[in-house]
């Protein structure tokens, strides 16, 4: 690599793992994550450094990588299949079987699935706050929308996940009813 | 919703949410995809860099600039500006969206060169191109577009027509400055007018005059090449982007040549930005068809995408995918025919001016050469600043790799050229270790940066006499990015004497024609790499086999009586390892008997008798002539003594070239085509002139008949488009298809065999199941069977045969047993194997439950028929979970690939088995998507959207 455009392979040496593990809570398909990982750094490389004003970078490619990555997952929703019944295994936490990974997968699979219909900001506030466990003011610097926006926003993409989740939820009140 | 539920499913998200997040990539995972990154980082900012140090003249430089700026309009892609161009930075306006900038450096407008179209018909080892430049005038006021671009070495042009609307109107060649005039008579009278002149022997200029307000001129031009055959394959170029050229001559020079040229932009004087590294897709087409009049076998572009179809399986029909990007690179193509060795082939054609002709001669297999000659192997490296990055690491790994092998009886040295040169030793120095040692040294310190002063490394290389016990050979490792061509191949040609001159070039735009004419004079080989990609250490091994030697020297051709004349080149080159010898010549009399080849080569004496074929019947190849003509140039050029650069030829050279160009009809140095339109219109007012940067070809095409004898079609079928397969073909394709050398496609070093998979499953509808073979992949990837792939660099493709029964009805939605697994014996295989040493595995327990569950589906039916040898599709219910969950106890557990093979690497460690299922076709993956008990379906591969009807 070259010196002239270096910066961006030691940005990509420094953070490239946390843009890859980022993309991947979101799409959760290491194939999509990883086109997310070369589209955040190839653009980079597109722009000049001295006209970018970045104080922390490591913020900066978190909410890049997030962006990217909900943008990814909304062009390929109706890719993205889903077994409403894995609501019905509930594998424990700690378990890394294989089996276990793959139910937790599927579980993760139907959040995914529902956040690919959510309004493109509301999906990406959901998933810095539950996914990258950005605080409201962390979320509020990064997209530059007051504080109490972030609060009114991540509700209201609660609510509409809710909304999405609830058809799929029924045989599983019932079950828990009897 | 009440309270409870509500708080249910706050609690439900807040758990999916931690599912989700606590997925993320492990150590592995994040390594290989690292390493895909840092490829494609390195790649691109390869080509992004600032190529250009101008370390003699910036003040020249700004200043050729400021005079393109205030003579004209420039344009520039607003890329650009991203990688340099100071003086004429400007916004960017969006990925490789061309401007204009007007007189003040303020955008004016959009580029009139509106898109390029390139259509290449190779017919056997003959090429026929055209490409078809469409330029529109966006401004309010006639404008003249006037750009540079490349075109292959040994293109022989013919032919320019200029289209606008319905009209067309045709060229005439005539002498170079008679065009150059009554082009500008055309111009000045407001005729519509169009000029192609040649700037170099691979650079030509293209100006069209007075095109209108809101006016589209199309300008087509075509030329006939003979297409290489490079180490058991074809190998297609056509160059999509001019690197920039480092030109040392003095100012005044570039003066006068920019003068005699009649313009104010030469490549060689100004320097050009670096191209980006993509450009828009959207402006360019390019569709090659080949009939190569043999079964091929594979058909690959290292450096761009592309779609293939495959009508027959001795043709092909290739085009550019469509993608808003692509590479900025030259086109390659190579295609493989069935069996890897060429055939010797004449050609000929008649016509009123005579019989002309071109021999094709394969060499013969080399020997294994126990004594070899020692050599004086003198290594000349470009450190120059435009090799910087992946070029300068392959040019090092080139001279490792010769170094390190060199012969106890060698003697060596290294010189390294930039602005100054450095060497290794005072003088070559005997290969011993420590010598070795030194010079591995020496390499390991070189770095690039600095100006392209060659000729003096030429002169130093050649100079000297050689020593007489050893056969000296100077190999010049270097991208050819200067200006002075001409001026360093005469200083080869001087100089050389008795050593070789071995060119080995680097760059994804390497000035081909330096490299190639400095080997051709030098006696020696041109080879280049033009990626930095992984399996690029073949390069470096390919050309230090050749530099060994050649396979056959003191080549003589007896004739035996047939009557030949003026053959190119005049002398017999010696043959190097699986490249052709080609010949181009007139013949007069009769043609039969048989013509003798005979040489030395590292075993001794040798001899080839090749039987001519029987009179034929005439048939017209009007190539043939173009391409006498065209090596008859080349050797007319190269040869003259004084043919240092443009303008600079004497009377005789330039006189015999020009009558060949306006006998032949062929583009030269001293014949240029225009073309004017007939009828003068009113002119709106002031031409203004628009320099459109080099960059943008394009096509579409035209199939002429060319007829070849000889032995070249061996054990090939034949057949036109459109005709079935029939007997020739055995129905079951699976196992007579060899995909053993599959293609790699995304150029990252494993094999894709996406061609024909994808071929097949369209083509035919068909389960194609390839045998991969194991060796093969040994160390890489897995398996015995049936599917390999990585992601490559131009995205996350699995690209892989399609394994799927096709010829069966698709289950119905509701179907108990959701998609078939098909897998029997492919699974049985794999169980088998992991439970060798280990009989009471459960693995093998779950045979019997694998074959309930496909025999149910009918799948067993289709495996048993041969079509299908691998589908193993899991669903998540009912006996598709629970065998789900059997496979999981036994390690196989599914949803995707990937996971698969997370899951497998996490559990057996490195030795794992990973059975892959890619669907090709997005529509069938739809169809398969809406069934309600298949879960889980795999993500289509990026490499099959074209497939979408």
């Amino acid at each position: 690599m070259n010196q002239a455009n270096d910066w961006v392979g030691r940005l990509a040496e420094s953070h490239g793992r946390m843009v890859l593990a980022a993309a991947w809570r979101v799409l959760g398909r290491s194939d999509d994550a990883e086109d997310v990982l070369q589209e955040v750094f190839l653009r980079l490389l597109r722009m000049d450094p001295a006209t970018l004003d970045v104080r922390d970078w490591g913020a900066y490619l978190r909410v890049a990588a997030v962006r990217a990555a909900i943008d990814q997952l909304r062009r390929n929703r109706q890719l993205r299949h889903v077994d409403p019944a894995a609501l019905e295994r509930v594998p424990d936490g700690a378990d890394r079987s294989p089996t276990a990974l793959a139910e937790r997968h599927e579980r993760a699979e139907l959040l995914r699935a529902a956040l690919a219909r959510l309004p493109e900001r509301e999906a990406t506030l959901f998933a810095l706050r539950h996914f990258e466990e950005l605080s409201y003011e962390e979320i509020a610097e990064r997209l530059e929308i007051p504080v109490g926006r972030v609060g009114v926003a991540l509700h209201r993409a609660r609510k509409r996940l809710a909304a999405l989740l609830a058809p799929l939820l029924r045989p599983q009140a019932k079950e828990i009813a009897r | 919703m009440n309270r409870d539920n509500h708080s249910q499913i706050d609690e439900l998200l807040d758990e999916l949410a931690r599912d989700a997040a606590g997925e993320t990539p492990d150590d592995a995972q994040w390594e290989s995809a690292a390493g895909r990154l840092r490829r494609r980082l390195a790649l691109a900012s390869e080509a992004r860099a600032p190529r250009w140090s101008w370390p003699r003249r910036p003040a020249f430089a700004r200043l050729a600039l400021a005079a393109a700026v205030l003579l004209a309009l420039i344009c520039i892609p607003a890329l650009l500006m991203l990688g340099g161009a100071p003086a004429l930075a400007t916004p960017m306006t969006g990925m490789g969206e061309l401007i204009v900038l007007g007189p003040d450096g303020a955008p004016a407008g959009a580029c009139p060169l509106e898109r390029t179209d390139v259509s290449a018909d190779l017919a056997g080892p003959m090429a026929r191109v055209r490409v078809r430049q469409a330029f529109v005038n966006s401004f309010d006021r006639p404008i003249e577009a006037v750009y540079l671009f490349p075109l292959p070495v040994d293109a022989a042009v013919d032919e320019m027509t200029m289209r606008i609307g319905a009209r067309v109107i045709t060229s005439e060649v005539k002498e170079k400055q008679e065009a150059r005039q009554l082009y500008e008579q055309a111009r000045a009278t407001g005729q519509r007018a169009a000029l192609l002149e040649q700037e170099r022997p691979n650079v030509f200029r293209q100006s069209v005059a007075n095109i209108q307000p809101g006016e589209r001129i199309e300008i087509e031009i075509a030329y006939s090449e003979v297409v290489a055959w490079v180490d058991g394959r074809f190998e297609f170029v056509f160059p999509l982007t001019v690197a920039p050229r480092y030109d040392p001559r003095p100012a005044a020079d570039d003066a006068a040549s920019t003068a005699t040229a009649g313009g104010p932009i030469v490549v060689a004087a100004a320097p050009t930005p670096e191209p980006p590294l993509l450009r828009a897709g959207h402006d360019i087409s390019l569709t090659v068809n080949i009939a190569a009049g043999m079964m091929l076998r594979e058909i690959e572009s290292p450096l761009h995408e592309i779609e293939v179809e495959r009508p027959a399986h001795d043709r092909a029909a290739v085009t550019l995918k469509h993608r808003d990007e692509i590479p900025n690179r030259d086109f390659v193509l190579h295609y493989t025919p069935a069996e890897d060795k060429i055939a010797d082939a004449l050609f000929v054609h008649e016509d009123a001016r005579g019989r002309f002709f071109t021999l094709m001669l394969a060499p013969p297999r080399r020997a294994l050469p126990a004594d070899i000659l020692p050599r004086e192997l003198l290594f000349v490296v470009d450190t120059s600043g435009s090799m910087r990055g992946w070029k300068f690491e392959q040019a090092k790994a080139a001279m490792r790799r010769c170094i390190e092998n060199l012969n106890p009886g060698d003697s060596f040295n290294l010189l390294s050229f930039a602005s100054d040169l450095g060497r290794c030793f005072e003088a070559p120095a005997p290969a011993t270790a420590g010598n070795i040692a030194e010079g591995l040294l020496y390499v390991d310190r070189l770095e690039a940066g600095g100006g392209t002063e060659m000729m003096a490394a030429v002169l130093a290389a050649l100079a000297g006499e050689p020593d007489p016990a050893r056969e000296r050979i100077v190999v010049f490792i270097c991208d050819g990015e200067v200006g002075n061509d001409f001026e360093l191949i005469r200083a080869v040609k001087d100089h050389v004497a008795m050593a070789r001159v071995f060119t080995f070039g680097v760059g994804a735009a390497t000035n081909r024609h330096l490299m190639e004419a400095m080997a051709w004079v030098g006696r020696g080989e041109a080879q280049w790499i033009d990626c930095g990609c992984d399996a690029s250490t073949e390069a470096a091994d390919r050309f230090y086999v050749n530099l060994n030697a050649p396979v056959l020297t003191d080549v003589r051709l007896d004739w035996q009586g047939v009557e030949v004349e003026e053959l190119y080149p005049p002398a017999l080159p010696d043959l190097f390892d699986r490249k052709p010898l080609l010949i181009h010549g007139r013949m007069s009399g009769e043609l039969r008997g048989k013509l003798i080849l005979s040489g030395r080569t590292a075993a001794g004496a040798w001899r080839r008798e090749i039987e001519l074929p029987r009179e034929a019947a005439p048939v017209a190849n009007p190539t043939l002539p173009l391409l006498w003509a065209r090596a008859r140039v080349r050797h007319l050029m190269l040869e003259n003594p004084v043919a240092a650069k443009s303008g600079s030829f004497d009377d005789e050279t330039r006189a015999a070239v020009t009558a060949l160009g306006l006998e032949y009809r062929l583009m030269t140095q001293f014949t240029s085509f225009v073309a004017i339109e007939r009828n003068p219109f009113a002119p709106h007012g002031e031409p203004v002139r628009v320099d459109v940067p080099n960059e943008s070809p394009q096509g579409e095409q035209a199939s002429e008949q060319y007829h070849y004898f000889g032995r070249l079609a061996r054990g090939s079928v034949v057949k036109g488009p459109g005709e079935p397969f029939a007997a020739a073909y055995p129905p079951a394709y699976p196992d007579s298809i060899d995909l053993n050398r599959a293609v790699d496609i995304d150029n990252d070093g494993d094999a894709d065999p996406v061609v024909f998979g994808s071929w097949f499953l369209e083509q035919e509808g068909v389960a194609g199941h390839y045998e991969i073979s194991e060796e093969r992949y040994a160390g890489k990837l897995f398996f015995d069977g049936d599917i390999a792939v990585e992601p490559g660099m131009f995205g996350p493709q699995i690209y892989s045969n399609s394994i799927y029964p096709l010829r069966r009805p698709w289950p119905e939605a509701g179907s108990t047993d959701t998609l078939a697994l098909a897998a029997l014996p492919q699974l049985e295989k794999l169980l088998a194997r992991r439970a060798e040493g280990t009989p009471t595995s459960p693995t093998l327990k779950l045979a019997p439950e694998l074959r309930a569950l496909a025999e149910r589906s009918g799948a067993v039916d289709a495996a048993a028929a041969g079509q299908v040898r691998g589908v193993l599709v899991l669903a998540w219910r009912g006996e598709g979970r629970a065998l789900a969950a059997d496979l999981a106890a036994a390690g196989f557990v599914a949803s995707e690939a990937r996971e698969f093979e997370r899951i497998f690497a996490a559990r057996l460690g490195e030795s794992f088995d990973v059975l892959r299922i890619a669907i090709l076709n997005p529509a069938r993956l739809k169809e398969l998507a809406r069934l309600e008990r298949v879960v889980h379906v795999m993500p289509a591969p990026a490499g099959a959207e074209g497939n979408v009807p």
